[in-house]
């Protein structure tokens, strides 16, 4: 038997599971097992291909494949299925088990489906994890499982309830973390909550598009389609959105959190919630600032005041309507525990200016969203 | 001869009125709603309009598709008025799809449309290849033959928007350019099956990335809200299609960007090519307006029996502004205002 250690990940060819096999690729000698689903290709071939993707995009071009080929191993498996459908192995006891498959769905039509991968998938990795005997578990949450509250944010127990919530995402991860609370109390249980997931620190590469990437995409489309009725109106038109002098927007680069993640395993951090945040987030006003301006569109105009809207304003915000909870309010998410264990964090000495979130922008409209197909003419 | 007239507007500006008055003429052949819908309620403009020179049976293609947004409403039950074929207890060619020149066009002009139907794909077939203006200029002559009729007048609702291709394509064309107030024009779009599904698919299309109708990738699926999601053909229902909140403003913002574009479109015409009518000018001033209208077809001395039966068939605008909410009202006026500020910048009406 390997005297390698053995990490299970769930989600591995997702953003933040795929991030989290590289890292431990680079910085331990672990071996891999993803649970997987086969899809056409199977488990093993589906896992490794995200994953050389992930490396090349990340900047470490083949230096990996031959990791990835000798020490990751995909087990077909699904969330929804008991146990995740996996027989554990005997290799399995003492093994750490992270769980990072997630469904970043927000839609209301959506809340079956968010209940079933979030909630119901976590109990059924908890039981796969209890059946497999695994020493630990680190759960990916989400830092927003604070919810609608302000202020300092501590690494403690989601403490709001249903009503305390944004979106049925918040609610599903909530409900997530209480089941593992439950099922492990008092045992190898660490909760790692990052805060908004953007693309890799010198790359800017993303291999997924929700959160700021889907902002970006939900302001450029309303552009297009005011456009599509009256020609150049996005640039010669500032829109108002509700705006927070005081609110800062927490983005974390997807090695920066995958490295402290890692940075926290191999530490032995004890059971504990961490913030896998930006220490110094900037303000959010500026960062609209220049997700407009990356869209060559005028900055917008912040008020505080939804009276002040005018129809069309009206119109946008309704469709950015997600993203405005994460825009408003100031949340001060703490990172003490995170910083008592891994000193020289990764997401404590970044620093994210609006020089460098402008190159964030630029990569995603640059690339995934102007390799759109083109769409017929109207006129 | 006299030269050829097209009708441009909005959509939902009075147009039809002067079809129906081009109808009641006897030297004039009324094509009506022709590129509405051979271009699928505006979704197929570019395809309506090639660059390169195609054959008879290509051009067939282009008026005699059965086209999916047309025929997806009317296999819903949500018929426009312009539409007149086929009875809706047709249901076996509804349910089939229907040519794009059988739904109103030809109704118009023949007591058996299917008959004339199949008289020109007979003989459009038949045409060598030429440039497609070529092609629609012996369309409507063939027309004019059968039904003897000295000029053609094309209106289709709508088709401001591509004023710049009309006169690309009939370069010796007369324009008849027919306005409307803004905000009456937006409360009629809103509550109108095309208009609302014209406006609907701009959004769809934009939304989701790619035509719905015509590409099956469903991938930004989830950037579509609930209520856009259930107007994907997949899902739509006649429910779903008016529970949809097509607010007046969105109609107007849509108006003020046509008539904008129109008029740039428009403004390098000689003044002899190009007539302006107020739908307002038309109530309030009917008998003087149509007087004007009859002069310039160009069609000899007027026809005082044409006169009196065109200025009969003025009503009174069904829509009004000033009866809606305050809020509404001053969205719609906003909506509105680039559109205004343009047509006063060329001296048209009096909207303020």
């Amino acid at each position: 038997m390997s005297e390698r250690p053995t990490h299970i990940v769930t989600g591995g060819t997702g953003f933040v599971g795929s991030a989290i096999i590289l890292e431990l690729l680079e910085r331990s000698s672990a071996r891999i097992v993803g649970i997987t689903r086969p899809g056409s290709e199977g488990a093993t071939a589906r896992l490794h291909g995200v994953l050389r993707e992930a490396a090349r995009l990340y900047g470490r071009g083949d230096a990996l494949d031959v990791a990835i080929a000798e020490r990751v191993e995909g087990v077909a498996g699904d969330l929804h299925a008991e146990g995740c459908g996996v027989e554990p192995r005997p290799d399995w006891v003492g093994a750490e088990l992270w769980h990072s498959a997630a469904s970043l769905q927000f839609l209301d039509r959506h809340a079956e489906s968010i209940f079933k991968t979030n909630v119901h998938g976590s109990e059924q990795v908890a039981a796969l994890a209890r059946a497999a005997g695994v020493g630990t578990i680190n759960v990916l949450s989400t830092a927003y499982v604070a919810g609608t509250r302000s202020g300092v944010i501590l690494e403690a127990p989601a403490e709001v309830m249903d009503e305390g919530t944004n979106n049925h995402y918040e609610r599903s991860k909530i409900a997530a973390e209480r089941i593992f609370e439950a099922a492990f109390a008092g045992e190898r249980l660490r909760i790692l909550r990052p805060s908004v997931v953007i693309g890799h620190s010198q790359t800017r590469a993303a291999l997924n598009f929700n959160g700021l990437y889907g902002f970006i995409r939900g302001v450029y489309k309303f552009r297009r389609l005011m456009e599509r009725t009256q020609r150049d109106l996005g640039s010669r038109f500032a829109l108002r959105m509700i705006g927070d002098p005081a609110a800062t927007l927490n983005l974390i680069p997807v090695d920066l959190l995958a490295r402290d993640a890692v940075a926290l395993s191999l530490a032995d951090a004890p059971p504990r919630y961490y913030h896998l945040t930006h220490a110094t987030p900037m303000p959010t006003c500026a960062a609209l600032d220049v997700v407009f301006d990356t869209l060559e569109m005028p900055g917008p105009d912040f008020t505080d005041d939804r009276g002040e809207f005018r129809w069309i304003d009206r119109k946008f915000n309704r469709r950015v309507d997600f993203y405005t909870a994460y825009l408003v309010g100031r949340k001060d998410f703490s990172r003490a525990h995170v910083d008592a264990v891994v000193p020289d964090s990764a997401g404590a000495r970044y620093v994210l200016d609006e020089a460098e979130l402008r190159a964030f922008c630029r990569w995603y409209t640059d690339g995934p969203l102007a390799a759109r197909k083109p769409l017929p003419e109207s006129r | 001869m006299s030269a050829p007239v097209v009708v441009v507007g909005t959509g939902r500006c009075g147009s039809t009125l002067i079809s129906e008055m081009m109808r009641a003429h006897p030297r004039v052949l009324s094509v009506s709603e022709f590129f509405s819908f051979i271009t699928d309620l505006g979704a197929l403009i570019p395809e309506a309009f090639p660059t390169a020179p195609l054959t008879g049976a290509e051009f067939w293609r282009i008026l005699a598709g059965c086209h999916p947004r047309q025929n997806l409403l009317l296999r819903h039950g949500l018929r426009m008025d312009e539409v007149l074929f086929p009875p809706p207890e047709r249901r076996d060619l509804i349910e089939a799809g229907v040519p794009a020149l059988l739904l109103t066009t030809l109704p118009h002009l023949s007591d058996d449309p299917e008959a004339l139907f199949a008289a020109l794909e007979a003989e459009i077939r038949t045409w060598p290849e030429a440039p497609v203006g070529d092609h629609y200029r012996a369309l409507f002559a063939d027309l004019q033959r059968r039904l003897d009729r000295a000029i053609w007048v094309e209106r289709s609702g709508g088709t401001l928007r591509i004023a710049h291709r009309l006169r690309e394509t009939f370069p010796e064309a007369r324009f008849v350019h027919v306005v409307r107030d803004g905000r009456n024009t937006a409360i009629s779009m809103s509550r109108h099956v095309g208009f609302r599904m014209a406006l609907i698919h701009f959004q769809l299309l934009e939304l989701l990335g790619v035509d719905p109708f015509r590409d099956d990738d469903r991938s930004e699926l989830e950037d579509l809200s609930d209520e856009l999601a259930a107007l994907l053909p997949e899902e739509f229902s006649a429910k779903a299609f008016w529970s949809y909140d097509l607010a007046p403003s969105i109609c107007g913002h849509y108006w003020a960007g046509e008539v904008r574009d129109g008029l740039a479109a428009l403004a390098s015409l000689a003044p002899e090519r190009l007539l302006t009518i107020c739908y307002e000018e038309l109530l309030e001033r009917p008998r003087e307006t149509v007087t004007r209208l009859g002069a310039f077809l160009d069609l000899g001395a007027p026809d005082p029996r044409w006169i009196a039966a065109s200025t009969a068939m003025i009503g009174q605008g069904r829509s009004d502004w000033r009866a809606l909410p305050d809020r509404a009202r001053r969205d719609l006026d906003e909506a509105c205002a680039p559109g205004f500020a343009a047509l006063a910048d060329a001296g048209i009406g009096d909207y303020t």
